[in-house]
């Protein structure tokens, strides 16, 4: 979860840089985790055997 | 006009921030430690923040509102699924999760924010054909938003970290 925030905090510092691709790049990967994280959540509540 | 937007884009920022706040006042005074959908909505109200970042620093564009829609889309996943969870307690377990403020739950609170989010960004997407997308200078208040934005991430990953470590969150701590 950590990794969520650092992503956003690393998105944030790449804005004040002036570098939009890498704030871009960050924010999507970090916005896909949070997705990822979510799912492992809402699956493990289930108890979902694959 | 550019004017107004901008100073109205850091007023935004602002209100989200002290939202974020608001939720350090539970965690750390009411010592209710946030559970793992919780800390969700806080990436997706900070995604919401970088969305309105780029606009202090690369000018009003649609694809930085964007950016505000997809955050606040996924933040409302969230939230809705946290209050269906809670929507039709069992007798005997409690009726919410945490303390209520004026009668509505904090993951209940986080859903009108986020179609807040979605609604502001729709009205600034209404007027921004309107905005000349040059260069300006940024104002204090802006400055002021940036800074708040960073200290409440630093504070979060330092109060995620002593929460949940490295790995990912449950709901008494670490799940590993």
């Amino acid at each position: 979860m950590i990794f969520t925030f650092l992503g956003y905090l690393l998105s944030v510092f790449y804005i004040i840089r002036k570098n939009k691709i890498k704030a871009l790049l960050f924010f999507y990967i970090t916005t896909a985790v949070t997705l990822l994280l979510y799912a492992y959540h809402a699956t493990s509540d289930l108890n979902l055997n694959f | 006009m550019l004017t107004r937007f901008k100073i109205l884009n850091a007023i935004c920022i602002i209100i989200i921030c002290c939202i974020l706040s608001g939720a350090f006042y539970f965690q750390f005074y009411l010592k209710e430690n946030p559970c793992p959908l919780c800390l969700l909505q806080r990436c997706s109200m900070f995604g919401v923040l970088t969305g309105l970042t780029f606009n202090i620093f690369f000018s009003f564009k649609p694809s930085h509102f964007a950016i505000i829609i997809i955050s606040a889309l996924t933040g409302l996943i969230f939230a809705t699924r946290q209050v269906l969870l809670h929507i039709c307690p069992k007798p005997g377990e409690p009726l919410g999760y945490g303390s209520p403020i004026f009668g509505m739950y904090l993951y209940s609170w986080s859903v009108i924010i986020f179609l807040c989010c979605i609604f502001g960004a729709a009205l600034f997407l209404l007027f921004i054909s309107k905005i000349k997308t040059s260069d300006s200078k940024i104002f204090k208040i802006e400055k002021i938003a940036i800074a708040f934005t960073i200290t409440l991430l630093l504070l979060n990953i330092i109060a995620t970290f002593f929460e949940c470590r490295i790995g990912p969150c449950c709901e008494n701590g670490p799940c590993l």
